[in-house]
């Protein structure tokens, strides 16, 4: 923000914080509330409500299908909504494959996550690999591949993230396609990548439910899919995995996350505040001066 | 699902080495024709690639099968097979970026230029990071390819868990201890200039400049709990309720984004269509697609 050099020295102070102390502040108020946690009011929107509402009602002998394209950049959004659907789908029992399309490191990012679900469920004896999940690994992201994964997924998809064949795998078999009455009934894309559009696409037509768990920078874009019923539900950034914890009453990671996010934007706001008393009191100073002369 | 042969172990060896032999023929015999036959067989070639998508798409299924099918030939059938194709030719482009990296940082080191440590610096992670992954899971990696177990050295191929500790111990050290966090750390500084940024930036200097920052402030604090706190005194189900910060924030996202995004979705869509349109039947001019493409 430039000044001019008769700017007043309370101008200056406002206007002018060294960036170094920006930062220190941002780390301070964010840190403290994290590791010193708060009671703060949580309400739950609409958006995941309609997403565990959705889930609830899936039917218990068919296949949850999981996109999961996030990866470490994107963890603190997306792992805690990660770690919140798994375990509501344990919870109601359902059996859940994994796929990644982003990066060639989001299978082993999502894997963790969803031992970690299992762990906190305390269901490893009953979410056994193989039998009530599987991680079908990565494959690249190209139109041609899910029109052909979308049509039938079994020729699609012939081994999972260890090299089994997926004709082996107990909950792979049979699970050939999508759609109401088919053999996966939901998709849940949780993503901090662009891949929501691809399976807006070739999902659509197979009339199969779809949730989306994303960050909160992607989410104004997919409100309009949300209104036209082409999503079942949406978790925005930290707070839909809060919003999601709060519905389970599983308070983890997002739930605390939401404590240093809240003091983050305070501080934001506060600056924005400064920035433009800054301006203000340069304003008042010019008219004084412009009066005096 | 078209299946043509399945190969394994040697022969897959020889299957690949005939594809590799028999595309880099094709590609000789391409490249000794004129400029005007190679962009009569690019304009063909993106034409057909165009013209299948499009019948298989338009011209309607089986009721009982499902499938797609023109005079005998199953479209849906080749849809997969052509969706495999691709993945392969992903596979291609991880390749290609590896060896651009090489290139690009083997000049780096073997010209001395400027900063050349950190090239080197590359191909030490490159290297130990390949060589532990691949050590970790062998097995994984060479079981399709069914290579014997004779002869390759003890340290590979010994199956004892102890002895298989460390590739495991040192690649999870590389994956989650370096790895992991270096990403969220390249992520996470984003968030400190962005406060910087609109700390410095976000001035109060038109009406509209206003109306940003006001409705910015509403989404912000209303997208977490310390903002939801602020008109926590408003009854959730009484006649004020839109008036809480949380709700209010999602009839702007709901009531005021979401049409902007279908508009600007619909104008994108229309754009996408016509551009489609002008690459399938070869109309498009431009660094591409002029000249000798």
């Amino acid at each position: 923000m430039p000044h001019s050099p008769s700017a007043s020295r309370l101008e200056m102070l406002l206007g002018r914080i060294d960036r170094r102390l920006v930062y220190i502040g941002l780390f301070i108020v964010t840190l403290i509330p994290m590791v010193r946690k708060f009671s703060m009011p949580l309400y739950v929107t609409e958006p995941p409500k309609l997403l565990r509402a959705t889930i609830d009602e899936l039917p218990q002998d068919k296949v949850v299908m999981i996109s999961s394209d996030w990866d470490a950049g994107t963890q603190a959004e997306c792992r805690p909504q990660m770690v919140a659907l798994v375990r509501h789908l344990i919870r109601r029992d359902l059996k859940f494959v994994v796929l990644s399309m982003a990066y060639p490191t989001c299978p082993q990012i999502a894997d963790q996550a969803i031992q970690s679900a299992i762990r906190l469920e305390n269901a490893s004896d009953r979410y056994v690999y193989g039998e009530k999940w599987a991680n079908l690994g990565y494959r690249v992201l190209d139109d041609p591949w899910l029109r052909a994964f979308t049509t039938d997924i079994h020729p699609a998809i012939k081994q999972d993230w260890n090299g089994t064949p997926v004709d082996v795998i107990p909950v792979m078999k049979g699970v050939r396609r999508f759609g109401p009455d088919a053999d996966v009934s939901m998709l849940i894309n949780v993503t901090g990548s662009d891949t929501i559009h691809y399976w807006y696409q070739h999902l659509g037509p197979t009339k199969a439910k779809f949730g989306l768990g994303c960050t909160a920078v992607q989410a104004p874009e997919q409100y309009a899919y949300l209104d036209s019923g082409q999503l079942s539900g949406m978790l925005t950034g930290m707070k839909g995995a809060a919003e999601y914890e709060k519905l389970l009453e599983i308070p983890a990671f997002g739930t605390t996350g939401m404590y240093g996010q809240s003091f983050a934007h305070l501080y934001i706001f506060v600056l924005i505040v400064l920035g433009n008393a800054s301006v203000l009191v340069g304003w008042m100073n010019r008219r004084k001066r412009q009066g005096a002369v | 699902m078209v299946t043509f042969w399945i190969a394994k172990g040697p022969a897959l060896y020889a299957a690949m080495a005939s594809a590799f032999v028999a595309a880099v023929a094709m590609l000789f015999v391409v490249h000794q024709t004129n400029p005007q036959f190679k962009r009569r067989l690019t304009v063909l070639l993106t034409f057909l690639g165009g013209l299948f998508y499009f019948m298989e798409f338009f011209v309607p299924p089986n009721p009982d099968t499902k499938e797609t099918a023109i005079l005998g030939w199953s479209l849906t059938s080749t849809v997969k097979l052509i969706g495999n194709a691709t993945q392969v030719i992903g596979g291609f482009t991880f390749i290609l970026g590896i060896y651009n990296l090489l290139n690009v940082h083997g000049r780096n080191v073997g010209r001395r230029r400027r900063d050349w440590q950190y090239s080197l610096l590359f191909f030490l992670g490159f290297a130990v990071m390949a060589l532990f992954a691949f050590w970790r899971d062998w097995n994984v990696w060479t079981r399709p390819f069914g290579v014997p177990e004779v002869g390759l050295p003890s340290w590979i191929r010994d199956t004892n868990a102890e002895h298989r500790a460390l590739p495991h111990d040192v690649y999870t050290f590389l994956f989650e201890g370096l790895w992991r966090n270096m990403e969220a750390t390249m992520f996470s500084i984003l968030a400190f200039y962005i406060v910087s940024a609109a700390y410095r930036a976000f001035r109060i200097r038109s009406g509209e400049a206003a109306v940003l920052m006001v409705v910015a402030m509403i989404l912000m604090m209303g997208q977490v709990p310390l903002g939801m706190a602020l008109t926590n005194g408003i009854s959730v189900d009484g006649p004020f309720a839109i008036l809480r910060i949380e709700n209010f924030s999602q009839w702007v996202l709901t009531a005021l984004n979401g049409p902007e995004q279908r508009a600007i979705g619909f104008g994108l869509g229309l754009g996408l269509l016509a551009m489609s349109l002008r690459i399938w039947l070869s109309l498009e001019r431009g660094t591409y697609f002029g000249g000798n493409a």
